[in-house]
């Protein structure tokens, strides 16, 4: 997916604390990440939705080495499923037993100021 | 009728972790290497197909060669997916009438130079947004794996041993084999399951290694090599595909991540041109980058069902006396990590006989260059 302005729109809502997916405005089609049409209708058309960051782990990694400059312990990844049906990546910070994870439910929690801008917690935290 | 086409040499440098010269002289010397191989001169040579992640020059390499004309030159792109590609490009070059006899080659000093592990590489602008992933905390290949192969494992209720099959195969096929990185050096269950995690639920052995090296392979027609003292293998069919929402080097965004649709239509595509799905095959060589990625790629291919993979590789069946021997050079994980040309080379050597580990009666290999980008495949068989 190339760099354009569209993606540009998504990091503009993120410092904003807002999580946004796009929604086709002719067929409704909730998408991440950004792009300019509609791989299902093909219109070019849509609006900026905010996610309630609300979801389920869909699946996880454990990153070991080589770390992202910053940290210097393994930190695991998630790729969520919000309710709004897309997918987001975020930093997990919980302390759910990994075998556990996957299916369990998260929130998100935006830090525009940190490394990594999205983290997901256990829902009721 | 198109006219049949044929790999008709392979050559190759040592594999290293520090070739200790340029990815020009690397690719030179596996040229050289693949002309004598065939039994072709270098002025028999009118086309050139590389990858655009490939940073040598072909006007350069032809100079070095003394090539006297150069009729064609093409780059594939998207990596590793390109491999077979290449071969598949310079078939189609070479039956559009453009161009005779072709050198298809890939140059890499992916140990000594770049690492393409390290979270360091800029990926060539075909990758897309690497945003989606680096500002997400997934900065490597690794990484990103990582979040599918644990997708497979809690999907079917797998152990995180589970793709320890694969690592232990290609290295047993590379312990015979002297151009390999690891011949002469088993992998013992134990070694593989105390190696340090890379991004869990992978193991340092789960990944590829990363190499200096090269790989060149002959295209031509059938007419001229029938002339030639050693065999070729002949293009039965090739194919290239991408997927529909495809970014980098994940599919996290299809419905289901475990579905490949760029593999499984390059399957469609080979049964269309050749009528032979990759199991009718007597041998296949896979994109071995990481050890999950084999299971999906053995699934998505028809090799064995969805779920099934580890356990088909767990019971032998990729062995030189199993069903369906695998990257029998040892592949990427025991040989030299190329981009998929040495997976190509083998098949070559399979087809004549003269691989280090013969499968015997061979009439057909299917490679796949699936590496999880937009890929391509070949279907070779004897000519």
């Amino acid at each position: 997916m190339s760099i354009n302005d569209d993606s540009d729109l998504f990091w503009a809502g993120l410092n904003e604390g807002r999580l946004l997916f796009q929604t086709c405005r002719a067929c409704g089609a909730h998408r991440f990440p950004f792009r300019m049409s509609c791989s299902r209708c093909g219109s070019f058309e849509k609006d900026l939705t905010e996610s309630k960051g609300c979801g389920f782990v869909y699946s996880y990694t454990v990153v070991e080495r080589p770390l992202l400059p910053g940290f210097d312990e393994p930190y695991t990844v998630v790729l969520v499923e919000v309710d709004e049906g897309v997918r987001y990546l975020g930093l997990y910070a919980g302390d759910v037993d990994p075998s556990q994870l996957i299916g369990s439910r998260v929130r998100a929690r935006l830090n525009p100021d940190q490394r990594v801008p999205v983290s997901f917690a256990p829902e009721g935290n | 009728m198109a006219q049949d086409v044929v790999i008709a040499g392979v050559g190759t440098t040592d594999f290293s972790k520090n070739s200790k010269r340029s990815e020009h002289q690397l690719a030179v010397e596996a040229i050289v290497a693949c002309l004598d191989d065939a039994g072709i001169g270098a002025s028999e040579i009118d086309g050139m197909i590389t990858f655009t992640m490939d940073e040598t020059s072909e006007v350069d390499i032809r100079r070095e060669l003394g090539c006297e004309s150069l009729h064609h030159f093409s780059r594939v792109p998207f990596g590793g997916g390109g491999g077979c590609a290449t071969v598949g490009h310079a078939a189609m070059a070479i039956r559009a009438g453009v161009a005779h006899s072709v050198v298809v080659y890939r140059a890499l000093n992916t140990a000594s130079r770049v690492r393409f592990g390290s979270g360091q590489l800029t990926p060539p602008p075909e990758s897309g947004d690497q945003r989606w992933f680096t500002n997400f905390g997934l900065a490597t290949p690794a990484a990103r794996v990582g979040i599918t192969a644990r997708r497979y494992l809690e999907t079917y209720g797998l152990d995180d041993d589970a793709y320890a099959p694969f690592a232990l195969t290609a290295r047993a096929y590379a312990v015979t084999n002297p151009a390999a990185y690891y011949y002469n050096r088993p992998l013992s269950r134990d070694e593989y399951l105390s190696s340090p995690w890379i991004s869990r639920p992978l193991r340092r052995f789960d990944c590829c290694q990363e190499s200096d090296g090269a790989v060149a392979l002959l295209v031509t027609t059938a007419e001229r090599a029938r002339d030639l003292r050693k065999k070729s293998a002949k293009i039965l069919a090739s194919a290239q595909n991408a997927g529909l929402e495809q970014i980098g080097l994940a599919q996290y965004w299809c419905e289901d991540i475990l579905k490949l649709p760029e593999v499984s239509g390059l399957k469609e595509q080979l049964r269309k041109q050749c009528g032979m799905a990759p199991r009718d095959a007597d041998a296949a060589m896979l994109y071995d980058h990481f050890t999950p990625l084999v299971a999906l790629q053995l699934e998505q291919l028809g090799f064995c069902q969805d779920g099934e993979a580890t356990e088909f590789a767990a019971r032998g069946h990729l062995g030189v006396d199993g069903s369906m021997p695998m990257n029998t050079h040892g592949g990427h994980l025991g040989e030299a990590y190329l981009h998929g040309m040495t997976h190509i080379g083998e098949a070559l050597r399979q087809l004549r006989g003269e691989a280090v580990n013969q499968v015997s009666d061979v009439s057909a290999v299917f490679v796949a260059s699936a590496a999880s980008t937009p890929g391509s495949a070949l279907m070779l068989g004897q000519l």
